[in-house]
């Protein structure tokens, strides 16, 4: 037993043995096939070149080829082609059968072995023979011929030079008044439009705050280039606040001013008064002109001096107005000054501690609710009378201060608000006579009140074949959380930003309110999170716009919500937000296209880039007056179709 | 006991016979496989002389123009493809002997013979086989006077 147990283990161990040994012989063939291999890879490398190295004209002895020179299929610019690129042209132009056959006549008598040449993941010509383990595969990208594309003809590109396009310009009325116990204010806006347009609509929006009493003076007179037009006013809100027998109202409505209107120099009056309060404009008083502007195709400057201009402010007692600016978010060396020319400010004093004081007559705001500038060094009051509006003080004369100050320092990237008072601040006035804040932008420029602005920006806001394009949408027509058309407070709107108006260049929401307080305006993209873009740094000071910056929207579901705020930080409880405030931003356009498709011959192609460019543009409700086009001869465009992987087996 | 030698004997009997059996298969084996290893070490080296000795015709060499007094390293092409003037110089000037030093195909000759594609001969170069113990080809094709060209090259001892 033990002996037969023995031999089945040496049995065992034997045949072990010589399972591995007979496993040395194979890795010797291994190695065999390794060189095998090689070689194939090397000749399919080769061929894969010859059809990348000869030309059309190397190969014009083949029968497929000659035959289509002959038939003027090829002509002598595509001599110079090189095979794989005729091979893709007729493949990819449907004439797979002539690919194959030059393929076959080129390659067929150069290697004795099995090939098949593929692009894409289509076979252009294959070798009758069986299937082999052993295949080596050769690759190579390259770009052919669209199909149905000519190789040679004419293209052209074309772009404006001069266009007409359709302006929205939104020309405020700043925040302003005072007019005492049924005094009038008298607001003079002065300004200009481009001479060489055509309006088309002019919306004067009007929102103030008058008295409505029977026996007081209220909204007299709104006088566009001299034709009386206040009655023509449709009113559409309307906010009373009663106190006693005071009787105010906040007036929101608007009056269609496009046949008043005229290119060029323009100008609007407003005389309105209240019982026994102020009389000033509220936020949202704005003229809205759209008009066509036939302007040259030029690049935008880098540097920027603006002006902007007080309206002429005429109060009885005491005068105010608050302006607001922008400067863009990536603006730099930024400066602005300041210049006021105040008129008939009654000069106050008061006997305190046994001295005369000068009290403060003009005050000026900068971005914030504390002084930027005030004339006295006090802001004492005898006492108040009528109903506790007026302050009573020693008047020591008349004065007519010229101011001009450099306000950079307090200068914010974004919406800036300046304030300047004469007589008055907030309810509370002084004086007695009909202190104005000048400004003749038109007639007397350089002694009017303005602030002028300078800064510069990295880039041109847009370049040469590109138009800048305003739009203006109320709120009303935007999805707003509220019924449309209904004021409240909050006012959360959304919107949406198509990709053609994906270039944002400015954008602005205008504020329009009846009672105010002070505001904040947030705006964000889709569900990014909120941005606080302006919030008020005093009582009143909310601004007639407030600046947005384009980098916050994209395209798609953009929002802005507008809430109005006690300075305590809650929420108001009657100051509204009305639908009539609006969004208003300025995309790009492009103004030129590039180069199209061939054509046999020069004026086709002019032709189709001056149709491109029309169809461009006419979809942004522009016209192209003057046209410049580029037409030029090519040959051999590679019209991509790839480019496309060509696969050479061989086995 | 009687029983017990004898079955001992017959064990260490079988056993050895076995024990010599394999050590005879292992030994025939492992020289079997010496050669082998040998043999295919050789053809590798020879595999390897081969193909460098067929990329001639695909490279430039050094310098890219090189002519008999210049060249350093040996290639007849030049933009892909293959230079007629320096196979002229091929012939006339550098000479086989040369050509297979700057080749260095260690102990083999070498053999061109380049046809075109209906397989006539229009140029060969170096030593035909004569006598050859071993002999290796690949077959390449290249491009020579705007013609594709089948490249056969014999590398031979």
């Amino acid at each position: 037993m033990k002996g037969i147990v023995f031999s089945t283990d040496a049995i065992i161990a034997v045949t072990l043995g010589l399972l591995l040994l007979s496993l040395i012989p194979l890795t010797f063939e291994s190695g065999h096939e390794e060189a095998s291999f090689q070689a194939l890879s090397y000749q399919a490398n080769d061929l894969l070149s010859v059809l990348e190295t000869l030309t059309v004209s190397d190969i014009s002895q083949k029968p497929t080829v000659s035959s289509l020179i002959a038939q003027g299929i090829i002509k002598d610019k595509d001599l110079n082609k090189t095979v794989l690129d005729l091979i893709g042209t007729f493949w990819y132009s449907g004439n797979e059968s002539i690919a194959r056959n030059i393929t076959k006549e080129v390659l067929e008598n150069l290697t004795n072995k099995c090939f098949k040449l593929e692009v894409g993941n289509e076979t252009v010509y294959s070798s009758n023979c069986p299937e082999s383990n052993t295949v080596a595969v050769a690759f190579r990208t390259a770009s052919g011929y669209e199909i149905g594309k000519p190789v040679a003809g004419y293209i052209a590109r074309a772009w404006a030079t001069k266009v007409v396009k359709n302006i929205t310009q939104t020309i405020p009325f700043y925040p302003e008044g005072a007019g005492w116990t049924a005094n009038q204010v008298e607001i003079t806006k002065k300004f200009s439009l481009p001479t060489n347009i055509t309006i088309y609509d002019a919306i004067l929006y009007v929102s103030v705050h008058f008295g409505t009493s029977q026996s007081q003076a209220e909204f007299q007179q709104l006088v566009v280039n001299g034709v009386q037009k206040k009655n023509d006013v449709v009113w559409l809100y309307l906010q009373e606040e009663k106190s006693g027998s005071e009787v105010t109202t906040a007036a929101y409505g608007y009056v269609n001013v496009k046949n008043e209107l005229v290119a060029g120099n323009n100008s609007i009056y407003l005389k309105f008064g209240t019982p026994n309060y102020n009389a000033h404009v509220h936020p949202g008083m704005r003229l809205v002109v759209t008009y066509s502007l036939t302007q040259d195709v030029f690049t935008a400057n880098t540097t920027f001096r603006k002006r902007y201009y007080f309206d002429d402010v005429i109060g009885r007692t005491g005068a105010w107005s608050m302006i607001s600016f922008y400067i863009p978010e990536n603006a730099k060396n930024v400066s602005a000054r300041l210049k006021v020319n105040a008129k008939r400010v009654d000069d106050t004093q008061v006997y305190i501690g046994g001295e005369w004081r000068n009290s403060t007559d003009v005050k000026v705001y900068v971005n914030s609710n504390t002084t930027f500038y005030a004339d006295g060094d006090n802001e004492y009051c005898y006492s108040y009378t009528d109903k506790g509006y007026y302050c009573v003080r020693d008047i020591a004369g008349v004065m007519n201060p010229r101011l001009d100050f450099d306000i950079t320092s307090k200068l914010v990237n974004g919406t800036n608000v300046v304030s300047v008072y004469l007589n008055s601040y907030g309810d509370i006035h002084w004086g007695y006579q009909d202190s104005e804040i000048y400004s003749d932008p038109i007639n007397d420029p350089e002694n009017s009140s303005y602030i002028e602005v300078y800064y510069e920006l990295p880039e041109p806001p847009f370049y040469y074949g590109e138009i800048d394009i305003t739009k203006d949408k109320l709120f009303g027509y935007l999805d707003c959380w509220k019924p449309l058309w209904n004021a409240s407070n909050p006012k959360n709107c959304s919107f949406n930003i198509s990709e053609n108006e994906k270039r944002i260049t400015e954008s602005f929401v205008h504020i329009a309110q009846g009672f105010s307080s002070m505001i904040k305006t947030y705006a964000w993209f889709d569900n990014l999170p909120q941005n606080l873009v302006f919030v008020s740094p005093a009582i009143r000071a909310v601004p007639e716009s407030v600046y947005i910056k384009p980098s916050i929207w994209n395209v798609g579901e953009n929002n802005i919500a507008l809430v109005d705020f006690q300075p305590g930080g809650s929420i108001s409880d009657t100051n509204y937000i009305l639908p009539w405030s609006s969004f208003e931003y300025t995309y790009l356009a492009k103004s030129m296209v590039g180069y199209g498709s061939v054509f046999n011959s020069s004026d086709a192609a002019v032709n189709d880039a001056i149709e491109r460019l029309k169809q461009q543009i006419g979809a942004e409700g522009i016209n192209a007056t003057n046209i410049q086009v580029d037409s030029k001869s090519v040959y051999g465009i590679e019209w991509l179709w790839g480019p496309s992987l060509f696969k050479l087996y061989v086995w | 006991m009687l029983n017990k030698g004898q079955t001992f004997s017959y064990d260490f009997f079988m056993a050895s016979a076995i024990f010599f059996i394999l050590l005879i298969i292992v030994f025939s084996y492992w020289t079997y496989a010496i050669k082998e290893t040998e043999e295919t070490r050789r053809r590798e080296d020879a595999f390897n002389y081969l193909i460098a000795a067929s990329q001639v015709w695909f490279k430039e060499g050094y310098p890219k123009y090189w002519d008999n007094s210049s060249v350093i390293e040996i290639g007849l092409a030049n933009e892909r493809k293959i230079n007629a003037t320096k196979l002229q110089i091929l012939n006339s000037s550098i000479g086989y002997q040369k050509f297979l030093s700057l080749l260095n195909v260690g102990p083999y000759n070498v053999f061109y013979n380049v046809t075109d594609e209906n397989s006539q001969t229009v140029f060969w170069f170096g030593a035909q086989p004569s006598q050859a113990k071993n002999v290796y080809q690949i077959e390449r094709v290249g491009v020579l006077n705007n013609k594709a060209v089948k490249i056969k090259t014999i590398l031979w001892d």
